[in-house]
């Protein structure tokens, strides 16, 4: 019953604040959503530790009985599971603690749907996390795409902002739709959507088969994950407030498509062509992501690259057939990430919400002393440095992708290098160097209030130790792993290599960073506009169904529709005419006028018996009483 | 033929000829000179008829229709007489007001 | 004998109805009228009916003439000489009628069965009639005054002069 609560107290936040928030008032409603998520990580701290030794199941609801087959709603607790749920539990409360702090100027104005929209994700993604079968899973995904769509168009006046929120909803509809096809074909395959079920009996079924549903499960993936080709969406998405990139985009809802993947694992391995196929994706993905983070200005839109990198990354590893790397991977992002993003958070608060550039800012080192030394701890777990979080996982996915080849991990390794370079590119621009704020904005930069700064250092910590953890979440995943030093020294190095060149070109000013720009620039322009792929989205895919529906409109309304209602006019008219003519005129008409010109005539020549002569009436007498006479005469006789 | 059936055929006669009397004239004082010709005829043969069954009933309807006749006249008369005051003649082609 | 007596009277009547018909002045027509009433009267006569005969007189030849005659002198001559004589195309067309009509009824009367009675008249001819009229027939004598009532006041306000 106690694993039942996990689900219900973010989802009684929601309901909560949703119908009374507007009593309660914002601040009332940020404490609720905090508790309810808090309560959701104390009471999944319990379910986790049953949960190592045994997994179990809990059935929630028989939803719909369909004959042979009933849809039911349930959870599964296992080490995966649980330990994914306490991460979410854990990072959504510091982030909606934070919240309190970051959206405080905008209490008053109805901030309290801002809480109803984040426990309405929890709950979402607490279902995808703990759902035992991939009916609830897919109900917790609409549910995480549902809150990304409201909470990244928060700032609704905004077009942008109001733009990019679509943009998001349909790009993960499309994921959704590939999805629900998956669901349709493992149905069909499998005859159930149980977990369990369809892990027992996954070996059964012909393996291309399989491969075409697991793609078709791992295009969901891809759209919710912001993956390429579904990955326009992720950069843009930066438009909602900051904790909102900070829980959604970076930690726990973009990462719901790898654990997706992880969690049907079995499923995927017994497709090997799948796997190869999310690799694949992985890749293209990690690298062309890095290469647009270093080209970016914007402070969100460069750790948002990070993130999309970063889970190309993880979906790498999983294709090379390392889940648990990729699952610790996915842990420890989650706490540096979500730094990273507070820390960013901090910066663009300290500034009212003006600062969107890093050349805008500079020099903030002495002006916000905390807020630096978390991003930098955040930024060195994201290269991987040792001791922090990220060395750990990353090393470990290096390591894999050196066995899969060589040639796989060379292109690991200089992903990492360009992570590491955009990475502490952006952090010597804004803490460094002069400070360029004092041209955009008149607000003094300062220190975030403590309601911030707590969550972010905590984050910090996490992510300093959390890497210490590995032996332990290894174990918890039944799987073991050994550090390979040779492999763990040069990544090292390549991310030392990377801080390096960013030191030299931005701090040293050894090249000039300008005078470089300007000469890469279509090199530069390429990376930065993600290989064109949001120009071909937006003009090519989005303006040319417009101007499809449009040119559909013009024929098929205007041309044929009302042409034809038109023509129909006009040939109706025209018959009813004719028939008016033919029927009308010639005969009724012509029917009626001569009975009245008949009638009329004879009524002149009958009223000539009416002479008024009284000698005439009298033989009109006369003429009567011989018609009697006749006929007296005739029946007589 | 007896004679109240030759009589009968006179007062047949008498009456069509008063009949067409009203038919042909043209002033009003003739044309009720020949309405007194029909009932005459009607008398007639009334009391041939009775002549003939034995009886004395034809006798006093003829003598009522002689009365009657007596009440006509003057009432047509009259008519004549105010027709002319109104009109200022007395032709039966001019009081064809009915007509229109 | 019989037959000479219906002759003579017939050929009186016929001659008079001819002048009553066909004759132009009015006074003319008034005049053969009244040959007309006193060769039906001689028929009355002839048929035995000597009170009917003897009323006919009094009140056709003494009242009804006069009356006529009366009416005929208020008129000036020159309105009455507008409208004389008979219309010629209602007498061209009626003659075929009345002849239509004459014939059947004659043939029925010739041909047809007339009831015969065994009754005999015993006493006079005034007396029975009285005795009738006055017994069987009274009310109808009453209204029949009451019509020449009727008959008299609407003479006199038709012939009043208008104020």
């Amino acid at each position: 019953m106690d694993a039942l609560l996990i689900i219900l107290f973010p989802l009684l936040a929601f309901l909560l604040i949703g119908l009374f928030g507007r009593r309660l008032g914002d601040l009332p409603s940020a404490i609720i959503a905090v508790l309810g998520s808090a309560l959701s990580f104390i009471f999944s701290i319990p379910a986790l530790l049953k949960a190592l030794n045994s997994p179990f199941s809990v059935k929630l609801y028989d939803f719909i009985s369909l004959g042979s087959y009933t849809l039911t709603l349930g959870l599964y607790f296992d080490p995966l599971s649980a330990i994914t749920t306490s991460l979410v539990c854990f990072i959504s409360t510091l982030v909606f603690i934070y919240s309190i702090g970051y959206m405080e100027n905008l209490f008053g104005q109805w901030t309290y749907k801002f809480y109803a929209y984040l426990s309405l994700f929890l709950f979402s993604m607490l279902l995808i996390v703990l759902s035992d079968n991939l009916l609830g899973m897919f109900f917790g995904w609409e549910g995480v795409g549902l809150a990304s769509y409201l909470l990244i168009g928060y700032f609704h006046q905004q077009k942008y902002a109001t733009n990019s929120a679509f943009e998001a909803f349909v790009m993960n509809r499309i994921g959704d739709w590939l999805f629900l096809f998956g669901i349709f074909s493992i149905f069909y395959l499998f005859g159930s959507l149980n977990l369990l079920e369809i892990f027992s009996k996954v070996k059964e079924i012909d393996p291309n088969l399989l491969g075409l549903a697991v793609l078709l499960l791992f295009g969901g993936a891809v759209g919710k994950s912001g993956q390429f080709p579904l990955h326009t969406w992720l950069p843009n998405a930066m438009a909602g407030p900051t904790p909102v990139s900070a829980l959604l985009h970076s930690s726990t809802m973009v990462a719901a498509g790898v654990y997706m993947v992880a969690r049907l694992y079995p499923v995927f391995e017994s497709a090997p062509q799948s796997l190869k196929v999310v690799a694949l994706i992985g890749g293209i993905t990690a690298l062309f992501a890095s290469l647009a983070a270093t080209s970016h200005t914007d402070i969100k839109k460069i750790i948002a690259f990070s993130t999309m990198s970063q889970l190309g990354l993880m979906f790498l590893a999983l294709g090379i057939g390392d889940k648990s790397s990729a699952m610790f991977h996915l842990t420890t992002h989650a706490f540096f990430k979500a730094l990273l993003f507070l820390s960013a958070g901090s910066i663009i608060h300290a500034f009212h919400h003006h600062a969107r550039n890093i050349y805008e800012v500079g020099g903030l080192k002495k002006h916000m002393p905390i807020t630096y030394a978390t991003f930098f701890v955040g930024a060195l777990a994201l290269a991987g440095i040792f001791p922090f979080a990220g060395f750990w996982s990353k090393d470990l996915i290096i390591a894999s992708s050196y066995e899969a080849s060589f040639g796989l991990g060379v292109f690991v390794s200089f992903v990492s290098f360009l992570t590491a370079y955009y990475i502490f590119r952006e952090g010597f621009v804004m803490f460094y160097g002069p400070e360029r704020h004092k041209e955009h904005f008149e607000e003094e930069p300062h220190e975030a209030p403590s309601v911030m700064l707590v969550p972010m250092v905590v984050l910090a910590i996490g992510s300093a130790v959390v890497g210490f953890f590995e032996g332990w979440y290894m174990s918890a995943l039944k799987d073991h792993k050994e550090i390979h030093l040779e492999i763990a020294i040069s990544s090292v190095v390549i991310a030392l290599l990377g801080i390096g060149l960013a030191y030299l070109v931005f701090v040293k000013r050894v090249l000039d960073p300008e005078k470089l720009y300007q000469s890469l620039k279509p090199v530069h322009t390429t990376f930065k506009e993600q290989f064109f792929t949001e120009k071909l989205y937006h003009k090519g895919f989005a303006k040319g169904y417009m101007k499809l529906s449009r040119g559909l409109f013009l024929v098929g309304e205007r041309f044929l529709i009302d042409g034809f209602i038109n023509l129909l006019n006009f040939l109706y008219f025209r018959v009813v005419k004719f028939l008016w003519i033919k029927l009308d005129i010639y005969t009724v008409d012509l029917f009626v006028n001569s009975i009245a010109k008949f009638s009329f005539r004879f009524g002149r020549k009958v009223s000539l018996i009416q002479t008024g002569l009284l000698n005439n009436y009298v033989a009109f007498l006369l003429f009567g009483l011989v018609v009697l006479l006749g006929i007296i005469i005739y029946f007589m006789g | 033929m007896k004679i109240e059936v030759a009589y009968i055929l006179i007062s047949i006669f008498l009456f069509l000829s008063g009949l067409f009397g009203v038919i042909i004239r043209k002033n009003l004082i003739t044309l009720l000179v020949s309405t007194e010709l029909m009932l005459n005829g009607v008398n007639v043969g009334l009391v041939s008829m009775d002549k003939m069954v034995g009886g004395v009933e034809g006798q006093v309807f003829a003598f009522f229709v002689l009365t009657v006749a007596a009440a006509e006249v003057a009432i047509g008369l009259g008519l004549v007489v105010a027709i002319f005051r109104l009109r200022g003649y007395e032709g039966s082609s001019e009081i064809t007001q009915l007509r229109d | 004998m019989e037959w000479l007596i219906f002759g003579f009277l017939s050929l009186w009547l016929l001659v008079s109805v001819f002048g009553t018909l066909f004759l132009k002045n009015p006074v003319h027509v008034i005049l053969a009228f009244l040959s007309v009433i006193l060769a039906i009267a001689g028929i009355f006569l002839h048929l035995g009916a000597e009170l009917l005969a003897g009323l006919q007189l009094i009140i056709y030849a003494v009242a009804i003439i006069v009356f006529y005659v009366l009416v005929i002198t208020t008129i000036p001559w020159e309105k009455v000489k507008k409208f004389e004589g008979i219309y010629k195309r209602e007498a061209l067309l009626a003659v075929p009628f009345l002849l239509i009509s004459f014939l059947p009824i004659a043939y029925m009367v010739l041909e047809g069965k007339f009831a015969v009675s065994e009754r005999v008249i015993t006493e006079d001819n005034i007396r029975s009639v009285g005795k009738t009229l006055f017994t069987n027939y009274l009310f109808p004598f009453e209204v029949a005054s009451v019509i020449l009532l009727t008959a008299m006041i609407g003479a006199i306000l038709l012939g009043r002069k208008e104020e």
